[in-house]
């Protein structure tokens, strides 16, 4: 039998009292250790997905909403850009990679972006490699530029089409400064509004969302297709075959993020039929299907939880080419373009350049996710001021219950004492005693802030958008557990000096 | 171990702050081995006297001598320690460990007078054997009767083969039969250990069966 054999004894003779000083203590470690654990788990959500991305351009609108949409795939897009950006910016000097998003379908609930083949450009961040290195099996979709500007011109937006494709073959070499991006812009925006109008009864906007489904498409194992064009923007088009008969010619193909294919068990050389609806809503089915032909590697970033697709292929579905416009406009419209600048200032330069476009919204991926932070970060400040005041809370109710039990406990120390204990054997067992109930307590609220994520994690997945990891254990709740310890071995410091003061002679004196 | 008390004053303060004198023993010697016997009357110091000897109580003036140790002299934690090795305390009220079993109540005084943990436990079972306890063991406190308290009380006294037993009015809570029966083990258990005992006590029959009686008087102030 040792003093800490007694404490024990002695916590355990008052179940109750030590339960609930336990508890108290736990409560509060609980609310510290989840938002912790939400708080580390939010933040890597969206630092490392956003890592090796630097630009985003789209629509007027929001520069966060545009980089949760184009690089985390939440969020609704701020709406359509000029088509004709991207070739400029492929021809720009300061570009080393532009990657065109065109979205709005979804198949089942997945997300399916048009896109190009510079999705398998080694500086397009996830996965990592290049061309069939970013694939766990298959190959690239093919994408067909020519093909994609036939779409265009089909569409009614020849001259842009001709213009874009100006752009990207010639204008490389004509662009000597950034400045230059702007004059070649300006210069496009004139054949744009010249151009063939497609006649805008065709395309009726409305702002409400379509309604989902998220089983939709699954009857066939087919992806299905939407769009901004489809669910964002929401056009409900009347069908016209903008491209006569030429639809059968258009490669359709998809790749696959990894957790698509894995959770709907689609496997290469699979047929998919997107539909209308980024959340997986549809108006309708494409009755057009997309080949599976690769799947990528897992990246542990929202990538896996995309379809990609060729984006000629987006366009020559006449809902997308009909939807595809600028409102009001006959320029054809993208959702997004992720820009990777060449090293150096290039960065600056170009969003120098960009954000004198007033066409444009012009997103810094670090910057938008530091200001995303800071947001986020403010209220996870106070979150934390809370759980730590429960738990300093939960520190000083066990405090009192110690001192309240030190007039009853005197006799005992007297007893201790008599036996031989020194003043600080007992001194320590208070101490020890304090310090033992509030580990037991932070133990247990580690626990149930863990259990806590857990059961909140369906729910985090649906409003924030990831699914935290419910037992990641971070270093710093060692930190806060010995933090914790500490603290309540500082409250048993009151207790104990009260014991230590026993008067021993006084309390051996028999009871009457 | 002999005992040797020379010019003892004990003082306490009282709450307004006077120094109230409670003890004064000019001289007693109790020889190693013998048994000694404290008597008088209420507030005459017999129990102030028994904490003196137990380093519990460190008197005001004089010296408290155990063979050649001055206990009054020692630092706290010296009189702590010396009381764990070598001093047994019975207390009329028995002041066991509510939380522990008997066999536990008597084990930890082997911890504090420096005994492992399993020395301890032996020793603590033999004793409880030796006071007729064996199959009470594990028994808490509150389930055993006053008379096997007070035989707990006993066996924890001697746990750490003590050179002076102090006992405390022991019989003072038991009726007259559990009285004789405690009072004769305490003798023979003290006996065995070769032990001195004092005792303090009221009752005249007890007083009857020692060697040397000390009466003390209530000093005036």
């Amino acid at each position: 039998m040792t003093l800490w054999e007694l404490i024990l004894r002695q916590i355990r003779q008052r179940s109750l009292s030590s339960t609930l000083t336990a508890l108290s203590v736990a409560l509060g470690v609980m609310l510290v250790s989840a938002i912790l654990l939400l708080q580390d788990q939010m933040e890597r959500h969206f630092r490392e997905p956003g890592e090796g991305y630097s630009i985003v351009v789209g629509a007027p609108g929001s520069a966060l909403q545009l980089v949760l949409n184009a690089v985390y795939h939440m969020d609704k897009s701020p709406g359509l850009m000029p088509l004709r950006v991207w070739p400029e910016l492929e021809a720009n000097d300061s570009v080393a990679l532009a990657v065109p998003y065109a979205l709005g379908d979804a198949f089942r609930g997945y997300r399916v972006v048009a896109t190009t083949d510079a999705l398998f450009d080694a500086r397009f961040p996830h996965p990592a490699g290049e061309g069939e290195e970013k694939l766990l099996e298959g190959r690239p979709f093919a994408f067909d530029r020519e093909a994609l500007f036939e779409q265009l011109e089909a569409l009614g937006a020849r001259a842009i089409a001709e213009e874009a494709e100006e752009a990207h073959e010639g204008e490389r070499d004509a662009h000597e400064e950034v400045a230059h991006d702007e004059d070649a812009g300006e210069a496009r925006d004139e054949p744009a509004a010249g151009g063939e109008h497609v006649d805008e009864d065709v395309h009726e906007h409305e702002d409400e969302h379509e309604e989902h489904d998220e089983h939709a498409g699954e009857a066939r194992d087919e992806p299905a297709a939407g769009g901004e064009h489809g669910d964002e923007d929401e056009h409900e088009h009347e069908h016209e075959d903008v491209h006569g008969g030429e639809h059968g010619q258009v490669v359709r193909e998809a790749v696959l993020g990894y957790d698509v294919a894995a959770s709907l068990g689609v496997a290469v050389g699979s047929e998919i039929e997107p539909t209308h609806g980024v959340e997986g809503g549809t108006v309708h089915e494409h009755e057009h299907l997309w080949t599976v032909v690769g799947i990528l590697k897992p990246t542990g970033t929202p990538v896996d939880r995309v379809v990609f697709i060729n984006l000629d292929s987006f366009f020559s579905i006449e809902d997308h080419a009909a939807g595809a416009l600028l409102p009001g406009t006959d320029e054809a419209g993208l959702s997004s373009v992720l820009v990777f600048p060449r090293g150096g200032v290039h960065k600056a330069i170009l969003l120098g350049s960009l954000n004198r476009r007033p066409e444009l919204q012009v997103a810094d991926v670090s910057e938008q996710l530091r200001n995303l932070f800071t947001i986020v970060g403010s209220v996870d400040v106070l979150f934390l001021v809370v759980a730590i005041l429960v738990v300093i809370l939960g520190i000083l109710s066990m405090l009192v219950a110690l001192y309240n039990t030190m007039n009853e406990r005197r006799r005992e120390v007297a007893i201790l004492r008599a036996l031989g204990a020194r003043r600080r054997d007992v001194f320590g067992a208070i101490v020890g005693e304090a310090a033992l109930l509030t580990a037991l307590g932070a133990a247990a609220g580690l626990l149930l802030g863990h259990l806590l994520v857990l059961a909140a994690r369906g729910y985090i997945a649906e409003v924030a958008g990831f699914a935290p990891e419910p037992f990641a254990f971070l270093p710093i709740e060692a930190a806060v557990l010995t933090l914790v310890v500490l603290g309540g071995a500082l409250a048993g410091l009151v207790p104990a000096w009260k014991a230590y003061r026993t008067d021993v002679a006084a309390h051996l004196k028999p009871l009457s | 171990m002999a005992i040797r008390l020379e010019a003892l004053k004990v003082r306490f303060r009282d709450p307004a702050g006077r120094e109230v004198p409670v003890l004064d023993v000019p001289e007693l010697t109790i020889e190693d081995g013998r048994r000694l016997c404290l008597v008088g009357g209420s507030g005459s110091g017999k129990t102030t006297l028994l904490h003196v000897l137990a380093g519990i109580v460190t008197p005001t003036e004089g010296r408290v001598l155990h063979g050649d140790v001055d206990l009054a002299a020692l630092p706290e934690a010296e009189r702590d320690r010396f009381r764990a090795e070598h001093v047994g305390y019975v207390f009329q009220t028995f002041n066991l460990l509510q939380s522990l079993s008997a066999l536990e109540n008597v084990a930890l005084a082997g911890r504090f007078g420096g005994q492992r943990r399993a020395d301890a436990l032996a020793r603590a079972q033999a004793l409880l054997k030796r006071v007729d306890l064996a199959h009470r063991m594990d028994a808490r406190p509150g389930t055993l009767s006053v008379g096997e308290q007070q035989r707990v009380g006993i066996a924890r006294a001697l746990m750490n083969r003590p050179g002076v037993v102090l006992a405390d009015e022991p019989t003072a809570n038991l009726d007259e039969a559990r009285s004789e029966e405690v009072l004769a083990l305490l003798e023979e258990v003290v006996a065995e250990e070769a032990a001195t005992l004092v005792l303090v006590t009221h009752e005249r029959e007890v007083q009857a069966r020692f060697d040397d009686v000390v009466a003390l008087k209530e000093i005036s102030a």
